[in-house]
């Protein structure tokens, strides 16, 4: 069973907003699962595959927590190198005290944060559309893998426009399309809306999930940069039942 | 290409919340569609069966208000869609409420309180399809998920044979668990909690825990789809009742548009109705 603790990415926790319950399905046994003959979740057998032969990325992950929370940038060991733009806007969100995070105001924490924060997400995999639903604020995206390019034009939006093509065992999905609104990481690193964003899911079992990032924002950035994460699948569990209702928080957020 | 109104489903229209926006995908060809000759998606061909036996309820849909019985039309004269509110499945108004469950709403009438809508929480069910906004089916063996264009929001329909959990926390949503009675879909959801507002149109009806939906959807053929749902909440009603038949049409070839609410744009602009 998992533990119902969720953290939020600004590194203040908000009591109202994060809803912990107890009970549900996160007991329930998930269909499909290899299981040892003890009746656990046999994690490193092979990632399963879809009736056509691809790597089945459906299930319940949550980032396994190596080394905190996610920041791409701010030490000379981080990949991003922001540009004298992004820098300004990191330096003034953290002098605010992240007051004015999205999820502050109920808003999303877009992609890549939504999935990044140790709070579950689940993959819903189909032929032609790939679901991800986001336990934070119940929120959902879609990744279409019909084979339809990006829009050329498209109206900047929280999650962008997903789509996505396999690489052998590899589901490359390329967004792009954001508006720039949403923070790259907890640390506030900024991006534009031309924010060109590719993700590369790895199934390495049936377990563990690898995605790596590489971001594109000539912007923010003074040149693309790549980080890998390590996703760990949740068993027999499911999402809780996350709304968010700031009125309740925003009162109480100090900052500049 | 479908028409990009949308009107809130109360009778508050808050500009704010509704997002407008052109571009995406609301041209690209959904692949799988039975098409006519002209390349025109054949919306009134017979839907195919999945590799499973199961109808395939994949698809945009929107609730078709004019092609409903016994709908009432709200807000129509702003905006191209209505939402459809439900009545009784002989036509008549949603039965009385039970006496607590009246002075709840009564109260809800005289404070002119507004539903959780207007702070961007979700509409449940059923009113989450019955506004006038599209949904998306997506279908896959053991689970379907109903994807929301309104708030970004998902319902999850269990079809993998596990009962109610022994204890359910109370959720917005509450627990779907789904099965198939020959071609139509039949979900049963319960453990929601009894802050949800209505059950399809503008009066506040309050509802309990203790509440229970049953809703049967057929997809009669490619083009449409129709719901009919059971309401059982016997702290709100005196005995169980069922609706019309609510039908939707497929938005073929088109996509959602994005919608995340943003409230703190209309709190201040919020007026209650006295």
């Amino acid at each position: 069973m998992r533990k119902s603790v969720a953290a939020l990415l600004s590194g203040f926790v908000i009591a109202g907003t994060v809803a912990i319950a107890h009970a549900q399905w996160l007991n329930y046994p998930t269909p499909g699962i290899p299981r040892l003959p003890d009746g656990k979740p046999n994690l490193s057998a092979p990632a399963p595959r879809t009736p056509d032969g691809k790597i089945d990325l459906t299930g319940v992950w949550q980032r396994i927590n190596e080394g905190g929370a996610v920041r791409f940038a701010g030490s000379a060991s981080s990949p991003a190198h922001l540009t004298a733009w992004a820098s300004a806007i990191r330096d003034q969100r953290q002098a605010n005290l992240s007051r004015d995070i999205p999820t502050s105001k109920c808003l999303p924490s877009g992609i890549p944060p939504d999935m990044l924060r140790q709070i579950p997400f689940k993959i819903i995999q189909t032929p032609m559309v790939t679901a991800i639903l986001i336990e934070e604020f119940n929120n959902w995206r879609q990744i279409f893998t019909d084979g339809r390019p990006l829009p050329t034009n498209p109206e900047p939006a929280w999650f962008g426009y997903s789509v996505g093509r396999w690489e052998r065992d590899t589901l490359v999905v390329e967004t792009s399309g954001f508006n720039d609104k949403t923070w790259i990481d907890g640390g506030g690193t900024p991006h534009s809306e031309a924010l060109r964003l590719t993700e590369r899911f790895r199934r390495l079992d049936f377990g563990h999930l690898e995605i790596e990032y590489t971001f594109e924002d000539p912007k923010a950035f003074v040149q693309p940069f790549s980080a890998t994460m390590k996703f760990g699948l949740l068993a027999d569990t499911d999402l809780l039942d996350h709304q968010c209702e700031n009125e309740k928080d925003a009162g109480h957020l100090v900052g500049k | 290409m479908r028409h990009q109104s949308q009107i809130l489903f109360g009778v508050v229209l808050l500009s704010g919340l509704s997002v407008l926006v052109n571009a995406q995908w609301l041209n690209f060809p959904t692949p799988g569609l039975p098409r006519l000759p002209d390349g025109k998606p054949d919306l009134n061909a017979v839907m195919p069966h999945r590799p499973d036996g199961t109808v395939d309820f994949t698809g945009v849909w929107f609730p078709d208000a004019s092609a409903t019985a016994g709908t009432r039309r709200e807000g129509g004269r702003l905006g191209e869609e209505a939402g459809i509110g439900l009545t009784t499945e002989d036509g008549s108004p949603i039965p009385s409420r039970l006496p607590d469950a009246s002075a709840i709403e009564q109260e809800r009438r005289r404070t002119g309180a507004l539903s959780p809508s207007n702070r961007c929480l979700p509409h449940t069910i059923p009113d989450a399809m019955l506004a006038p906004a599209p949904f998306k089916f997506v279908q896959t063996p053991g689970l379907t998920v109903l994807l929301f264009e309104e708030y970004n929001q998902f319902r999850q329909i269990f079809t993998d044979g596990r009962p109610f959990p022994p204890d359910m926390q109370p959720a917005w949503f509450g627990y779907s668990i789904g099965r198939w009675e020959g071609d139509t879909f039949v979900i049963q959801t319960a453990g929601f909690n009894d802050r949800g507002w209505s059950f399809g149109g503008s009066a506040p009806i309050p509802r309990s825990e203790a509440l229970r939906t049953t809703e049967r959807f057929r997809r009669v053929n490619v083009g449409t789809l129709t719901l009919q749902v059971t309401v059982d909440d016997p702290k709100t009603f005196a005995k169980p009742w069922t609706s019309n038949v609510i039908r939707f049409r497929l938005l073929p070839d088109s996509d959602f548009i994005e919608h995340i609410c943003e409230n703190e744009k209309d709190q201040g602009h919020i007026v209650p109705i006295k």
